[in-house]
């Protein structure tokens, strides 16, 4: 692998910092710096805050980057920056930073759809998965399930049409007073608590519609836990079966749609989730599906998914511009009728 | 060899400077889609200058809208990184004030006020020593009497007139990035100046 070429990935589209140096499928050298603490009094991620705080920290982390590793720009072949879609002020300082990097060392820039890091992530870490997979794309911002045909070639076969998975675990735990990140917290308490005790809703499921919908959930949960304050082991434990349900009844009714998938994949930040990675194991086995979820770090935000989505495009060909634009939106199957209601997360 | 940038407010502009003479100018009023322009900008400049890489580089760090401010600031730190240039900040009105004493021998200092919008002004009193006062954001109407006595310029400079019709005004809305070359030679390193504070409500 010393002959691949050697790729710097730079993330900044929510609230993690986080810069790679990537060859072949080897991580050189990463840091993620998570925002966390600087949101968590705000019960979500405020946008300015992130903006100012990727201007902070991501020069200093990309030098960091480069000095563990040992190598300086010039040994670089590529710049990977994603650019988009996210929040718009924190892209614009990732974006630009790669584009500067590129010019001032004469480097082709790639400028990466974040959607894309993810859906290419899993290929990272398994050299035998092969186009065409179902991907399962569930985060804070999405919740989808698309067909991955090629490096840039996507067919989206379901979206959601309200909440994305990962907003309605934040709400949910706003909702029970559980802690920010949201994910992480309802899980944690899910544990102890028994997935049957109450009935929630589990919306659009077994309908002809192929999407999601986690906005009914949300509501019931916010009622169960006005009627029930101190079930919220049990809440949390329902409400993640409730969500494992949906995922896994309209996975079903995608890889219907899409006979020639050979194996199943999730990615984002709420693949992280063990009850739900379970779940899904479970459907490919039964189906003598490929399984495949990356490791929990590198389903949440992190560069050397773009860093690896830029060797991919790079091989292919596919480099940008210094005017390539931020993209707040920037859906990966640009062709899909527009869902009902879905708003800004089509 | 220094880059100068300035991305805070409406200008798209950048410049290289040597020894106190521009070699190469950009600037461009474009008002949205500085993180599109501003980097193809400097590669023309680059080019247009014949060089690879400047020895320093002195960014805009604001007054200014808070996206506008890091575009230049992430393109300034890149660059640094990227050529072990030290990076300079400066601010937007002091290069306002720099431009309007240079070429306005007659006065002795200069209000400069922008547009900093929800109905206020970001302004600065400078002399010939420098700044003569702090920076805030405020009403126009306190701007207005603050500047009594004082020539203003600035893009706010029609705020404080449309509060007093008497104050001497001059026109040059908009800081300029090849004015860095009219600043001292100290200057701090950079950090942004976003004067507000982050729009952001604890819960209640």
């Amino acid at each position: 692998m010393t002959d691949a070429p050697l790729i710097l990935g730079i993330e900044s589209s929510c609230d993690e910092t986080a810069a790679a140096l990537l060859r072949g499928r080897t991580i050189v050298a990463q840091r993620i710096a998570s925002q966390d603490d600087a949101h968590r009094i705000y019960g979500g991620v405020v946008p300015e805050i992130a903006a100012r705080a990727h201007v902070e920290a991501l020069a200093p982390m990309i030098e960091a980057v480069l000095a563990e590793a040992g190598v300086g720009l010039a040994e670089v072949d590529a710049i990977a920056a994603t650019a988009g879609p996210g929040l718009i002020g924190g892209v614009m300082v990732g974006l630009v930073t790669g584009k500067a990097l590129a010019l001032a060392a004469d480097k082709p820039l790639v400028a990466v759809n974040h959607l894309e890091g993810h859906a290419l992530s899993p290929r990272l870490v398994d050299p035998d998965l092969e186009f065409p997979y179902l991907l399962l794309l569930v985060s804070g911002g999405h919740c989808q399930l698309l067909e991955v045909q090629g490096v840039g070639r996507y067919r989206r076969l379901a979206t959601t049409i309200d909440d994305a998975v990962g907003e309605a675990f934040d709400k949910v735990a706003k909702i029970m007073g559980l802690g920010f990140p949201g994910g992480p917290a309802v899980e944690r308490c899910a544990k102890d608590g028994n997935p049957k005790a109450f009935k929630l809703p589990r919306p659009l499921s077994g309908t002809d519609e192929p999407h999601f919908s986690f906005a009914g959930l949300k509501t019931a949960v916010l009622r169960t836990f006005q009627a029930n304050p101190h079930a919220a082991a049990d809440i949390a434990a329902s409400f993640q079966a409730a969500v494992i349900d949906c995922l896994t009844d309209r996975t079903l009714k995608a890889l219907a749609a899409a006979p020639d998938v050979t194996a199943l994949v999730v990615a984002g930040g709420v693949a992280s989730n063990a009850a739900i990675r379970a779940a899904l194991t479970g459907l490919a086995d039964a189906r003598a599906l490929k399984f495949v979820a990356p490791p929990g770090w590198l389903c949440t935000d992190n560069a050397a998914m773009i860093a690896w989505a830029g060797a991919e495009r790079l091989a292919a060909g596919l480099t940008d511009g210094l005017d390539a634009p931020a993209r707040p939106r920037w859906p990966l199957d640009p062709e899909a009728a527009p869902a009902r209601g879905a708003g800004v997360k089509a | 060899m220094e880059l100068a940038i300035e991305t805070a407010l409406h200008a798209c502009s950048a410049a290289l400077i040597d020894g106190g003479q521009i070699v190469a100018e950009r600037h461009e009023i474009i008002a949205r889609g500085h993180a599109e322009r501003l980097v193809p900008l400097i590669g023309e400049l680059l080019a247009e200058a014949g060089v690879s890489r400047a020895d320093a580089v002195t960014v805009d760090v604001g007054p200014g809208s808070f996206t506008g401010i890091r575009v230049g600031l992430a393109a300034a730190k890149a660059f640094g990184l990227a050529w072990g240039a030290p990076v300079a900040g400066c601010t937007s009105t002091e290069l306002v004030a720099a431009a309007v004493l240079a070429a306005r021998a007659d006065l002795d200092g200069v209000y400069v006020a922008f547009d900093a919008s929800r109905g206020e002004v970001y302004a600065q009193r400078f002399d010939r020593a420098g700044a003569a006062g702090d920076l805030a954001a405020l009403p126009p109407e306190q701007a207005a009497v603050a500047a009594r006595g004082w020539t203003v310029a600035g893009s706010g400079t029609a705020l404080l007139s449309a509060v007093d019709a008497s104050l001497a005004v001059v026109d040059h809305r908009w800081p300029r990035a090849a004015d860095v070359r009219l600043l001292g030679a100290r200057r701090p390193a950079a950090r942004p100046l976003y004067v507000r504070p982050p729009d952001a409500k604890v819960p209640a």
